[in-house]
């Protein structure tokens, strides 16, 4: 049996509602809920249903003050409400797969329609419950509706209604503590969290599930204590890959006091994914440890990304790099015979170099005739002038121009072939005059 | 026919399609490009072994080249970018781009990538790794049969090296008609393969992208190209 529900509360001294009564019941039953027309609900699921019902009854009787409780006990909802509403007995039990034989001898108002619908069914010459979930579906819909569909189900003893939400698992944990001794020597320490972590991964495995946060505390002896947060870069169960975590902070962090237990707790578990792959595709078979090694990476800090470029006049403003999560590696991108046709392709340096140009002038423009980087360290340049580069060629400029709503900006690209072959992006801010060099093609 | 023949024909005949296994760490990641992979020793790069490519006009655009051809063939590669000089706009995300803090953390993910097994090539720009880094590269490139790229000034311990040395003389310009310097269309660039007893030169042509939003200046700012101050 899955529900219990109870109902004809009243009594002389009885709770004034029904939500009053329901914390009473709690010593019986583990999960109980009020309906404010004055249906107390059990959850009975792997519970003995009728001794169940005994007790709640006589707790009602005896703490609640009512004088005739009813139990109805079935497995599903609307058949454990019209039992318990309109039984004979004290408490009447449905049998399993017999809810919709047990609902067809009640009268459809049972159901509590609608009044248009109550109407509507009593000039079609339906009374009982068992004349409505006789018909079928097509035949209902036409005739009654969407309304009449829904009570057509409860006919059938199909109630969808979820009395009781899923249980929700506690997140693993594990401590251990120690009072004869401190501990000062980090590899001992790690021993224990090991022990800790074992025992945490094996709990979150079981249910499928990977910690995306958890949390290692440890007791002082002083009575302190210090707690350190950790954030795996996928839902992880590994306890090797905790341990890596744990052993990289464990090198940095300074304690003030000896250590006399520690605490490992998951603070946020995800469901662990195993992504549907391709046999046929020649990547299929590693795609795992590739996933692996680079959640690795990303634990240390480093990022996967993939570009998202705009439409901004600025390169170094127009892409946006997306972070990207390990299992990326699943993903099988199409490659097409024009997209491995090699080019050049400019990069851009992290800080642009500053750079001294001579110039000379066309159209208006300070053209670059060469040029030496800011930073130069005194060796000789390319063409052993004093780091001077000559310059074969200078197309452009290329003048873009924006951000009159923030920061404004103003610059000349102009594409630079050198005499040693290389070409270079140089820039001339228009408002300052100043030169830089911000990348190469290469 | 002695019976090790008898049975090495006998496997070739039933297995055609396997390889020995004392060629499959000779088996190589090929770059794409037929001229290319016709000058390297064993027909592109080596897997299980540290190649290192001279940073130098056309050596990026090559081993990106090799990256997405990996990928087209259905392996995984991967492009470490230690500097973050790699621009959106121009990058064709195939390849598994990754971004290291600094320095050191790219010299950890490559090794990490280059022993996982997962990826067929890897490519480290923008480090110079030490001796005894190259040493843990290198062992951890054969653990993981991954052919392994230093995109870097540093030759040492690696059994293929690689350079690129521009043609001025052969770049091919766009000839302006007001006035203006030529416009470069492509380069031609002089790739050189260096190993144990092995040298071969080849010469590759090679387009430059170019900034094709270069006229989409903000609204309501007049591009002012070409105006005279």
């Amino acid at each position: 049996m899955t529900f219990v529900c109870l109902s004809r509360l009243a009594g002389p001294t009885a709770a004034e509602n029904a939500a009053e009564l329901a914390p009473r019941l709690l010593s019986a039953a583990p999960r109980v809920r009020a309906e404010a027309r004055g249906l107390i609900w059990a959850d009975a699921r792997g519970l003995p249903a009728r001794p169940l019902a005994v007790s709640l009854l006589g707790l009602l009787r005896e703490r609640g003050g009512c004088l005739e409780p009813h139990a109805g006990l079935a497995r599903t909802a609307i058949a454990a409400e019209v039992a318990s509403l309109f039984g004979r007995e004290t408490i009447v039990e449905v049998p399993i797969a017999g809810e919709r034989e047990f609902l067809a001898a009640h009268d459809v108002s049972v159901l509590r329609p609608d009044p248009r619908l109550a109407r509507l069914l009593e000039g079609t010459g339906i009374e009982h419950c068992g004349d409505l979930a006789r018909l079928d579906q097509a035949a209902v819909e036409v005739r009654f509706g969407l309304d009449g569909v829904a009570l057509w189900r409860l006919a059938r003893a199909d109630d969808p209604r979820r009395l009781f939400d899923p249980t929700i698992r506690p997140l693993p944990e594990a401590s251990l503590e120690w009072s004869d001794y401190v501990l000062r020597d980090p590899e001992r320490l790690l021993f224990a969290i090991n022990g800790l972590a074992g025992t945490v991964c094996s709990a979150l495995r079981e249910t499928g599930q990977g910690a995306t946060a958890f949390t290692l505390a440890f007791a002082l002896a002083g009575g302190a204590t210090v707690e350190q947060a950790f954030r795996p870069s996928r839902a992880n169960a590994s306890q090797r890959t905790w341990m890596r975590l744990i052993r990289d902070v464990l090198e940095r962090i300074r304690l003030p006091d000896a250590v006399v237990g520690v605490f490992l707790r998951v603070d946020a578990a995800a469901r662990s994914e195993i992504v549907q792959g391709d046999i046929l595709d020649r990547g299929f078979g590693t795609a795992q440890v590739a996933e692996e090694a680079l959640a690795r990476i990303l634990d240390q800090g480093s990022v996967v990304v993939t570009p998202e470029n705009s439409r901004h006049s600025l390169l170094t403003r127009r892409t946006r790099w997306l972070e990207r999560p390990p299992a990326l590696v699943w993903a099988r991108p199409q490659i097409g015979p024009e997209d491995t046709e090699p080019a050049l392709a400019l990069h851009l340096w992290p800080e642009p170099e500053a750079a001294e140009v001579a110039t000379v002038g066309r159209r208006g423009f300070a053209v670059p005739e060469r040029y030496r980087k800011g930073g130069w360290d005194g060796r000789d340049g390319q063409d052993g002038r004093d780091g001077w580069c000559e310059l074969v060629s200078a197309s452009g400029p290329d003048c873009v121009s924006g951000g009159q709503w923030d920061e404004a900006y103003a610059f000349e690209l102009y594409c630079c072939v050198r005499g040693d072959g290389a070409i270079v992006l140089l820039s001339r801010d228009a408002r300052s005059g100043e030169w830089q060099e911000i990348g190469e093609w290469r | 026919m002695s019976r090790f023949a008898t049975a090495r024909d006998l496997l070739a005949t039933r297995f055609p399609e396997a390889l020995p296994a004392a060629q499959r760490s000779w088996s190589s990641v090929p770059i794409g490009i037929a001229a290319l992979d016709r000058i390297l020793p064993s027909g592109g790069f080596q897997r299980g072994r540290l190649s290192s490519w001279m940073p130098a006009i056309g050596s990026a655009a090559l081993l990106r080249t090799a990256c997405l051809h990996t990928v087209a063939n259905g392996e995984r590669a991967a492009w470490i970018d230690a500097r973050h000089t790699v621009a959106g706009a121009c990058w064709r995300p195939a390849p598994v781009l990754i971004r290291p803090p600094n320095p050191m953390a790219a010299l950890r993910a490559t090794e990490e990538l280059a022993r996982s097994g997962g990826f067929a090539l890897v490519v480290l720009d923008g480090a110079e790794p030490e001796t005894t880094e190259l040493v843990r590269l290198s062992r951890a490139a054969r653990e993981g049969s991954a052919a392994l790229v230093l995109l870097s000034r540093v030759t040492a311990l690696a059994t293929l090296r690689l350079s690129t040395r521009p043609l001025l003389g052969e770049y091919a310009w766009r000839r302006s008609l007001v006035g203006d310097a030529d416009e470069i269309r492509s380069v031609k660039v002089q790739v050189e393969v260096r190993a144990s007893g092995w040298f071969a030169h080849e010469t590759i042509s090679l387009s430059l992208w170019r900034d094709d939003l270069r006229l989409s200046v903000e609204t309501g700012r007049p591009d002012r190209r070409g105006e005279r101050r």
